[in-house]
């Protein structure tokens, strides 16, 4: 289904990056990681107009806002979308999907919403572990295990 | 249609007005259309629509044709076929209503049934007849007798008499509103109907969309009917609705066509595309594709261009332009996707044309409304990637064409190329303007004219995207510019967007991105032919682990290649920063031997470093720089002169280090200590996520007691919430090479990848506090790798100078010092931290009465003596042995003052050493009477307090020369011993003058002899004393006589006290007091204890007192006790006496008075016993 999940911190830095994929041509490791990182400039954009519409808007509206951490489609270029979402603590979630692949070409948003959940799941059990010094890179490899999984799951 | 350029009555033959026949007077109707066609548009009309859809007010347009009964229109076709029917007439005359209009009616309304047509109307035009008004009975009209003929009960309303607006305009103004609104109502109503008609017929129709037979062409002809007539109505949201429909059909069968089997009628799109030509966002309808499309000739960009156009023209018609440029390029991916999914054959390059027209053209659409509308803000934002997506295709393009810079001159299949692709661009819409079709035609033209579009291109996406704050894409761009710069041979351009997309991504740390913008800046750089830089970069590169093994492996020797080749002959180092290569782990000072750094001596630190480096690399020198520490409050303090000492003849330490600090600022520096050693580790801040929470759990009661919640508490959460400031990045600008004349320092040290343990050191030559400063490692003699690192910790040390001490110490330093007798000292001379030159002399001079010498030679005493000092080395003593001889002083004192000046070559003052001195022995006499001889008493004892003992000789007794002495003293004398342990000597000496003559006062002189051991030299004590008014005057005597009629003295009985003073020299003093001072608990004085006597100056006859005394107590008793005062009377006439008003006493010096009974004692016998007094009573 996706072909790269990132994991970026609130510091935009990446916490962890996961692609699969032929390592071939323009769709390597990559040239997915610049496909993530332009990614914060459209999900920053959209923190930034969900934060000014909370102000402006009733109470009520804002708070389903902010309970909708899925930011949906970011961007998306000839070959890629971009789908974003963000935790309550500021730690984002990328996931990109691959336009020519048939898998990635026909995925609805419901699908990437629930991969995206599921990636938030995987990253607050890998955050859990008492070794795990918050701020630091996930070098956890039953964490790229499942993240690998939740990537191929749809394919 | 406010605000579009092109009202839809010019659209290229399509008129999508609702058509409504006329039947009847066509003639009539003639003269009536212009007004109607006018009126009809002029106001809205309520459209309400079944199935609760919202109700809308639209308004209408209708074009008029004459009813044609053979010209049967199929109901499915909404366009062509007419909506309404009117029937026109002016008849007023009711007998050719009869004869002939009845008829007609009939026919045409029979004929309307037979077709299922309900909208339909009858209008009578009548002209103004002022009579008709004033009939009485309406239902004789024409219009009464067509209504009564044809009308039921839901048609009534459709029968309508109008007043001819021609004829009689004034009158017929209400009628005629009447006429349109009723028209714009039933068309409205027929619309209702048969669009109702026409959804379910389409739904029929979309439901067979999986018939093998079913094409999707012809569906989308037939709901674009939809579109058109919702548009035609005003509704433009809605007709785009049913584009999107459409779009989302396609879209959805092109992508099953991939998984599935693919229909029949997608065959179509997959033909060649042979026209990419630039989509026209204009709100016309563009036929000719809609012509390809109709003749299922359409290839897949005409039907996207057409769709998006159509698309496009009800977001300009609803004025929304941002919107277009947002589904410009979800529009322009899913064509390209769908183009590969399809394996529709083109040209190369074909699509990206039609993706860069594309998007340009939305582009100048967004411009073309968006200067006359507020929304440029919200369109500004969609530009960018607009323009990212055009430049990308451009891009593209080039590098098709061989027009990108660096490549060689296109090939002539690359010509061909060209010509192709403008020929399937078309030609440009006839416009004054430079389409963007031309643009990019020009551009595809020659290497020069596309850099300058393409270089446009670009930097108004980057600058786009810079406005509206997307940092992240504007560097992307910048990345695609460097290259492209960086190809054009403008390397220095490429740099400079090169190395702010690396900041970016260093900050945010994005090392893999970093990494390769790196790979690209080293690129430039070779290009460039920076070796500095080149160099630089090769050693980052080297160390960068995301890097592959091999890449870092050739800039490693590239790092080292460039430093031998071409860096060898530059005179400076190449400076860059350490911790890209090189991590500093931690830092040790190691520990002094003596507890402190010292002038001179080594210090060394040793650091842990981590290279990062993939192999082994040579450090010709690492060094650490020193800084002095300087900290305000001990600049405030006055520095401590540093040859101040503070000598005395206890041990002292010297030192010059400030580094005894009171309590007080102990306290207070604490921020001003120096670290020894860090770990780098440490001195990050804490994570403060890894605080343990103080959280508690509490439990809630409820009134009855029963729980009613639990919850966990955090008790701190100002603390634990508190916001960090995210650690900004900084540039680390370690390129400032720091001043390294002093420095920690060693050579040649191999680092090996990971860890290292290096040990620089250093002497020092200052004292002072210091810090550590910059680490710098020079790699191969030429790049110079620079930290920073370690001056933020505060690490250093202090480095104290031990100056030359110099002791004047007691040898024995329990023992006092005895003036009298030679006493040993030493001195000793601590060289401290330096050398002690050879010929150094220290001069000591002393106060006066003390003396000094060597001790070693036997010089004379002296009191000044220059001592010669070896030359030692440094932390060495030596100790030189001196005598010194306090004089004894005549004056009895308790200790002697005395001070030494040392005068030493390295100090500029000389040194004052206090001394005191204890006499070896003190003297005291006394002078004894007996009658009228004198006897001098001498006593001597020790004053030292150590043990010590001395032997006496020769005691001497001189007087004044009038006065003689005779020596009582034993021959024997030597002998005599006085120690401190208590032992006293004494000698007596008796005074020869005549008893009767009265002898002046006189001096004396006490000497003695005295010595350690009897071998020993023996020195001569004096005394010097005076003695005064010790002539005999008068000799008191007293005798106890028992009272009358006793033999014996009793106690408690009266007995008689015989006092009597006898004169024994000459004297003034004639009157005199006695006082009997009787000890109370013996004696009880009887009436007067004391009297005035006067002797007679000539006489020597005795002056006699008797008393009554009783003893209270049986046994020896002493006498009382005389004392005889000189009385001075009161009143005396003698003017020269000191004239008082009451008489007083003088006392006589001893010796004056003897006392000859002093010492005697009666024996008291007890009380008689009074037994037959007893009896008696």
């Amino acid at each position: 289904m996706a072909v790269c999940v990132a994991i970026i911190g609130k510091d935009n830095s990446p916490l962890y990056i996961g692609g699969i994929g032929n390592e071939s041509g323009t769709d390597n490791e990559l040239s997915r990681q610049w496909l993530v990182h332009t990614a914060l400039d459209a999900l920053e954009e959209r923190l930034a107009t969900t934060n000014t519409s909370n102000t402006n808007t009733s109470a009520n509206a804002a708070r389903t806002d902010l309970r909708d951490l899925y930011l949906g489609l970011l961007y998306s270029t000839d070959t890629h979308k971009i789908y974003g979402y963000v935790t309550n603590t500021r730690i984002k979630l990328v996931l990109v999907t691959s336009s020519t692949s048939p898998s990635g070409s026909n995925i609805r948003d419901a699908e990437v919403r629930t991969a995206l959940r599921r990636l938030h799941a995987l990253y607050a059990d890998a955050i859990c572990n008492p070794f795990h010094l918050p701020g630091d890179q996930i070098v956890s490899r039953k964490f790229d295990k499942q993240v690998k999984s939740l990537m191929m799951n749809n394919v | 249609m406010k605000g579009v350029d092109n009202s839809p009555t010019d659209r290229e033959g399509m008129t999508n007005k609702p058509i409504i026949t006329c039947a009847g007077d066509w003639n009539l109707f003639c003269t009536l259309e212009a007004p109607l066609v006018a009126a009809i548009p002029q106001d809205s009309c309520e459209w309400r629509r079944s199935y609760g859809r919202i109700t809308k007010f639209v308004y209408l347009e209708a074009s008029f044709v004459k009813f044609n009964k053979d010209k049967n229109q199929s109901e499915l076709n909404l366009l062509k076929r007419p909506i309404f029917h009117i029937y026109w007439t002016d008849c007023v005359d009711i007998e050719y209503y009869k004869t002939t209009l009845r008829e007609d009616i009939e026919a045409w309304l029979k004929y309307l049934e037979k077709n299922s047509i309900t909208d339909w109307m009858i209008v009578l035009v009548e002209t103004y007849d002022i009579r008709k008004t004033n009939k009485l009975l309406p239902r004789t009209t024409v219009l009464d007798k067509i209504k009564g003929e044809f009308a039921v009960k839901q048609t009534e309303d459709r029968f309508i008499s109008v007043i001819n607006p021609i004829k009689s305009e004034a009158r017929s103004a209400e009628s005629w509103r009447t006429l349109v609104a009723k028209v714009r109502h039933f068309v409205l109503v027929a619309y209702n109907k048969s669009l109702i008609k026409f959804e379910e017929y389409m739904r029929e129709q979309r439901e067979k969309r999986n018939d093998p037979e079913w094409d999707f062409c012809k569906y989308f002809i037939l709901q674009e009917q939809l579109a058109f007539v919702l548009e035609m109505l005003g509704l433009y949201e809605e007709a785009l609705v049913q584009y999107d429909e459409l779009d989302a059909l396609f879209s959805q069968f092109v992508l099953n066509s991939n998984i599935a089997e693919s229909p029949k009628w997608l065959e179509t799109f997959k033909q060649p595309v042979t026209s990419w030509q630039a989509v026209r966002l204009t709100a016309l309808v563009p036929l000719n594709l809609r012509e390809l499309i109709i003749k299922k000739k359409a290839s897949l960009l005409d039907f996207r261009s057409y769709l998006f156009q159509r698309q496009s023209a009800m977001l300009l018609l609803t004025f929304k332009p941002w919107e277009i440029a947002s589904r410009c390029l979800t529009t322009v991916h899913n064509t390209l996707v769908e183009l590969t999914l399809l394996g529709a054959h083109a040209v190369d390059g074909a699509a990206a044309c039609w993706a860069h027209l594309a998007c340009v053209e939305t582009l100048r659409a967004c411009e073309r409304l968006s200067s006359t509308n507020q929304a440029l803000e919200a369109c500004t934002a969609m530009h960018a990637p607009l323009l990212h997506n055009a430049k990308d295709k451009l891009h593209e393009l080039g590098k098709l064409c061989g027009l990108l810079p660096g490549s060689p001159d296109p090939t002539s299949e690359q010509l061909h190329l060209v010509v192709m692709l403008s020929a399937g661009m078309g030609d440009s819409e006839p416009n004054n303007q430079q389409s963007p079709t031309d643009r990019l035609k020009e551009a595809l033209c020659s290497k020069h004219s596309f850099q300058q579009y393409y270089l446009e291109l670009a930097e108004l996406a980057m600058g786009t995207y810079k406005h509206i704050g997307r940092l992240r894409f504007a560097r992307h761009i910048g990345r695609d510019l460097a290259s492209f710069y960086s190809e054009l041979g403008e390397t220095s351009k490429a740099v400079v967007f090169l190395t702010d997309a690396l900041r970016s991504y260093e900050e945010q740390g994005w090392r893999e991105l970093a990494a390769q913008t790196r790979l690209e800046l080293i690129a430039a750089a070779h290009k460039m032919n920076d070796v500095d830089r080149y160099t630089k970069l090769s050693a980052r590169i080297a160390s960068t682990a995301e890097l592959e093994i091999l890449v870092r492996n050739f800039y490693f020797e590239e790092m080292l290649k460039t430093i031998r080749e071409k860096l060898a002959d530059k005179q400076e180092t190449v400076l860059t920063e350490l911790n890209d290569c090189f991590q500093i782990v931690s830092a040790t000072l190691l520990p002094s031997e003596r507890g402190v750094y010292i002038t001179d001596n080594k210090i060394q630190c040793r650091f842990v470093v981590e290279s990062h480096m993939p192999k082994d690399v040579t450090c010709s020198r690492v060094a650490i720089s020193v800084e002095v520490f300087e900290d305000k409050q001990r600049e405030k303090r006055t520095p401590v002169k540093s040859n101040k000492t503070d000598l005395s003849v206890s041990v002292s330490s010297q030192s010059n280090s400030p580094r005894k600090l009171t309590p007080e600022s102990t306290s207070e520096n604490e921020s001003n200590t120096l670290v020894t050693s860090i770990r780098l580790d440490d001195l990050k801040p804490k994570n403060p996520l890894l605080n343990p929470m103080n959280i508690t759990s509490k439990l809630h009661y409820k009134e009855d007691k029963t729980l009613q919640k639990a919850t966990v508490e955090c008790q701190n959460p100002k603390v634990t919430l508190k916001r960090s400031d995210s650690s900004k990045y900084r540039k680390p600008s370690a390129t400032i090479r720091n001043n390294y004349e002093t420095c920690f320092s060693t050579k040649d040290i191999v680092l090996r990848p990971g860890l290292n343990e290096i040990t620089v050191e250093y002497i020092a030559k200052k004292c002072g506090r210091f810090k550590l400063g910059q680490v710098s490692l020079l790699v191969e003699g030429k790049l110079e790798f620079l930290s920073n690192a370690l001056i933020a910790s505060k690490m250093g040390y202090e480095v104290e100078t031990q100056g030359v001490s110099v002791y004047l110490n007691k040898v024995e330093p329990k023992k006092d010092l005895v003036a009298g007798l030679e006493q040993e000292m030493e001195l000793v001379v601590n060289s401290g931290s330096s050398k002690i030159q050879e010929n150094a002399t220290i001069v000591l001079r002393t106060s006066t009465g003390l003396q000094i010498r060597l001790a070693d030679d036997n010089s004379q005493m002296s009191r000044e003596i220059s001592v010669p000092i070896e030359a030692i080395d440094p932390f060495q003593t030596t100790k030189i042995q001196l005598r010194l001889f306090a004089n004894l002083q005549p004056k009895r004192e308790k200790s002697i003052e005395h001070t030494v000046w040392l005068t030493c070559p390295w100090w500029e003052a000389a040194t004052e050493v206090p001394l005191h001195f204890v006499p070896p022995i003190s003297a005291s006499w006394r002078l004894l009477t007996s009658n009228t001889r004198k006897l001098i008493h001498v006593t001597l004892k020790s004053s030292v307090v150590h043990p010590m003992r001395f032997l006496l000789s020769n005691p001497t007794l001189d007087c004044d020369a009038n006065n003689n002495v005779s020596d009582l003293n034993p021959k024997n004398a030597g002998d005599l011993v006085v120690a401190s342990d208590g032992t006293t000597a004494s000698f007596m000496w008796e005074l020869l003058k005549d008893p009767l003559v009265k002898a002046g006062p006189m001096k004396a002189t006490f000497a003695v002899n005295y010595s350690i051991t009897k071998e020993g030299t023996s020195r001569r004590f004096c005394c010097p004393f005076d003695i005064q008014d010790y002539t005999t005057l008068f000799v008191v005597r007293t005798k106890l006589e028992p009272g009358k009629g006793s033999d014996f003295c009793r106690a408690s009985q009266v007995c008689c006290l015989q006092l009597t003073v006898q004169r024994v020299n000459e004297t003034e003093h004639t009157s005199l007091m006695y006082e009997v001072l009787a000890d109370q608990t013996m004696w009880a004085v009887l009436g007067r204890t004391a009297g005035v006597i006067t002797m007679e100056s000539r006489s020597a006859e005795g002056q006699s007192v008797s008393l009554d005394v009783m003893p209270l107590g049986a046994g020896y008793l002493p006498l009382p006790a005389v004392r005889l005062s000189k009385y001075i009377a009161a009143n005396t006439r003698d003017p020269k006496k000191d004239i008082s008003a009451h008489p007083r006493l003088e006392p006589f010096s001893p010796g004056q008075v003897y006392h000859a009974g002093k010492a005697k004692q009666i024996h008291v016998l007890p009380p008689a016993p009074k037994d037959h007094v007893d009896i008696n009573v």
